[in-house]
């Protein structure tokens, strides 16, 4: 992987960091010192153990030469001597042990064995002494850095729980998005000691990934695809890894199984190699940051459904109470109307007035009952329930509706010989005819002829309704379908709704309608829908 | 033109709205019904428990119980005729209704004549006893003798199929009641074709083919859209 070319691949989105650059906010080092926990990245220098080794020979040198000596028999100075190795190997590691052991065996050798001034011993006593003062500074020694490897790694265990504890607390309290991803980049810059970078995808796929606001650092344009390579593999890339290890940042991916959600990117102040303790820790991290990003995803969505159901079901009472409100007095009116006009003894002009009466109410019916349909499909709450249709059946009861809503008008019905069942909404499509219907009565001259043909094509069924009036001016084709669009010039008696709830009934059954003039004159409506595959029947008609 | 129907046929009326209501009391009265109003659903289940009626006209938009609610407890105890009164675009409450046990629906804004003319078509099928059936039907040049499941035209007779027969025979014997297309493939396909609306459309158009005058503009067998159908009374 480390012979990849840092150049940045152009095959993957690449994103627009310069936008960023005035925004990027200065870090915040503003927790107190007792909440920070000490550097990890930082290691004692070994040269200044060695330096203090040496010290503590010359130290217990001089105490012994020029002070002990009087008191003390040479074999009580070794003791001096082994006080000192043991006491300053708490602070010191093993070779620096070796050393400062070394070290005081031969001063306590030229210094103070007999003969003094030489490193010659001639008691076989002194020699055994010698050997056992090596021995138990070194076994000391052993211990002593045993045990303070083991006391580290346990302060380092403590401060990663709590480094996670204060992390994970902090990200329950955060009240949102943009509070979690501004306490991410904090806790991450005090325990990495790295300046951060959330890296999150845009809107849309081409804009590649952009810094969140929050971060405190902008990586290169030309690191961009590093980024993309660990969101692309679900893998840590960059700088610290295999992939790219020459890169500035440390890119992490933030995600908990599936799809990560977006890339966390560090730049470390010191370049160190992570330790295993310390990439643990950042797994760690970025775990616990995916799982709040996935439960924040999880909670704007539920909050996103609800307020959907809820602005749905206040919109049906509406609409309900709307609707009854104004069907009631138009129930009441019609049935008056037609007790009235049964009843016995009434002139004929009295006859003729509660006929007025009646239709004057069937036209406001019919009207309410657009704009009922038309906000039910506004509100989106069309559920067309779809099933097999005659498609004959259906033209005779779109004719007879409303007590024949073509009147006096010829009408020619051609519906094509072994057209199969048709799968659509009866009733809605019922309403889509008598729409087209009325709609060929009110534009065109009384007494003109209008055609509806029924036809499948390929796989679509084709329903038209044609006439034979002026038709419809060639700029209008488009718009006539718009909501209470009605064309210049155009006779009255219409709201403009028909078309629209025909477009709007279509549609929800998954089909298409046109508007279209016709070579020989007249206007013609064109209704395309699916035709399913064939029902299954039962082998008595086959 | 008011029906002399001694003694009076007794109708109980359950809708919430005052001017309907008025309206139903004054067409019903002035044909000779006696009518009892219940102005929610909870007044109607309790005056429809302490008196007998011969038929409900039932609101299904009830301000407290819905009007399918009230409809299933009437049901659990009698079997008096109910029509239902509902309002267009709601199909599925019309369907729900009739397979509740509604005799029949009348949509609102309804002429006077057409809700009469259903009252009296149901209380008509509630007053036949089982024996009552006319073992012939009549429907213009159309005889059907289910006595001896023979069916002409014309004096012609007409071959049926056995499932023809059989949707014919179930048109008949609830002639003038609208079917929905759930009862009628329960009962002539049997429950496990409920869904199946396609057969029914199949056999709709042969029955229609072999028995009207006119099988594109069909005066028998008729459409109730989005609900299903209903044999015409000769």
């Amino acid at each position: 992987m480390s012979g990849k070319s840092l150049k940045p691949n152009l095959a993957l989105p690449f994103w627009p960091f310069s936008k960023m650059e005035g925004t990027m906010r200065e870090p915040e080092f503003t927790p107190s010192s007792a909440v920070r926990p000490r550097s990890f990245v930082f290691v004692e220098s070994p040269w200044r153990q060695y330096l203090l080794a040496f010290l503590t020979f010359v130290a217990a040198s001089m105490l012994n030469l020029l002070l002990l000596e009087r008191w003390l028999g040479y074999q009580a100075i070794a003791l001096v001597y082994l006080l000192s190795v043991v006491v300053v190997s708490l602070f010191i590691g093993r070779g620096p042990i070796l050393l400062g052991t070394l070290l005081t065996a031969a001063g306590w050798n030229y210094f103070f064995a007999p003969p003094r001034f030489a490193f010659n011993i001639y008691d076989t006593y002194d020699n055994m002494m010698l050997a056992t003062y090596f021995v138990v500074t070194l076994t000391v020694g052993h211990l002593t850095t045993h045990l303070r490897a083991e006391r580290l790694a346990e302060q380092e265990r403590e401060e990663r729980a709590s480094a996670l504890y204060q992390l994970t607390r902090d990200l329950a309290d955060a009240a949102n998005l943009d509070d979690i991803f501004c306490r991410v980049v904090r806790q991450v810059e005090i325990f990495f000691e790295a300046q951060v970078a959330l890296l999150l995808p845009g809107r849309h796929l081409a804009d590649g990934l952009t810094p969140y606001t929050a971060s405190t650092w902008a990586p290169k344009e030309n690191e961009a695809s590093v980024a993309a390579l660990a969101l692309a593999q679900n893998q840590p890339t960059g700088s610290g890894t295999e992939t790219f290890p020459e890169a500035e940042g440390m890119y992490w991916p933030l995600g908990v199984g599936g799809v990560p959600a977006g890339v966390m990117a560090l730049r470390f102040k010191t370049r160190v190699a992570l330790t295993r303790s310390q990439r643990n820790l950042l797994e760690n991290f970025v775990r616990q940051i995916a799982l709040i990003l996935d439960r924040q995803r999880l909670r704007d969505v539920e909050s996103k459904h609800k307020f959907l159901a809820e602005s749905e079901r206040l919109g049906r009472t509406l609409l309900n109470s709307v609707s009854h409100e104004l069907r009631t007095p138009i129930a009441a009116i019609a049935s008056a109307a037609s007790g009235l006009q049964v009843a016995p003894g009434l002139a004929p002009a009295q006859i003729n007035l509660v006929a007025e009466i009646e239709a004057a109410n069937n036209r406001l019916n019919r009207v309410v009952q657009s704009l009922l349909s038309a906000a039910r499909l506004q509100s989106g709450q069309l559920r067309p329930k779809l099933d097999w249709c005659e498609v004959s059946d259906l033209v005779q009861v779109a004719l007879r509706s409303d007590e024949g809503v073509t009147g006096e008008r010829p009408v020619q019905v051609r519906i094509a010989p072994g057209l199969p069942l048709i799968k659509m909404d009866f009733v809605l499509m019922e309403q889509v005819l008598v729409n087209l219907l009325l709609n060929a009565v009110v534009h065109t001259p009384p007494g003109t002829a209008i055609e509806i043909n029924a036809r499948r094509e390929g796989g679509q069924f084709i329903l038209e309704v044609a006439d034979s009036g002026p038709g419809l001016p060639p700029d209008q084709l488009e718009r006539v379908f718009d909501l209470f669009h009605r064309a210049p010039n155009s006779k009255r008696g219409g709201t403009g709704l028909g078309l629209a709830i025909v477009k709007g009934f279509v549609e929800a059954q998954g089909g298409r309608v046109q508007a279209a003039n016709r070579p020989s004159g007249g206007a013609i409506f064109t209704i395309q829908l699916p035709v399913a595959d064939a029902p299954e029947l039962p082998a008595e008609i086959l | 033109m008011s029906a002399i129907v001694p003694p009076p046929v007794s109708v109980l009326i359950v809708d919430d709205e005052p001017q309907i209501q008025r309206l139903l009391t004054i067409t019903l009265e002035a044909n000779g019904y006696r009518v009892t109003p219940a102005v929610d659903g909870k007044q109607g289940l309790a005056t429809a428990a302490q008196q007998r009626h011969d038929a409900v006209i039932l609101d299904l938009g009830l301000p407290d119980i819905n009007g399918l609610e009230v409809l299933q407890q009437l049901r659990e105890w009698t079997q008096t005729p109910v029509i239902v009164l509902t309002v267009q675009d709601e199909e599925a409450d019309k369907i729900k209704a009739l397979d509740c046990g509604a005799d029949d629906y009348v949509t609102k804004p309804f002429k006077t004549g057409e809700l009469l003319a259903r009252l009296r078509a149901a209380l008509r099928r509630a007053n036949k006893g089982p024996s009552d059936d006319e073992p012939v039907f009549r429907f213009g040049d159309v005889e059907a003798n289910l006595a001896e499941r023979r069916v002409t035209r014309g004096g012609q007779p007409v071959k049926l199929t056995v499932t023809e027969y059989a949707l014919l025979r179930y048109f008949i014997l609830h002639a003038g009641k609208v079917l929905t297309h759930r009862q009628i493939l329960t009962e002539v396909w049997g429950p496990d074709h409920q869904e199946k609306t396609a057969y029914l459309r199949v056999y709709l158009v042969r029955l229609r083919e072999k028995l009207e005058a006119n099988p594109v503009a069909p005066a028998m067998f008729l459409t109730e859209p989005g609900v299903g159908y209903r044999l015409a009374e000769p």
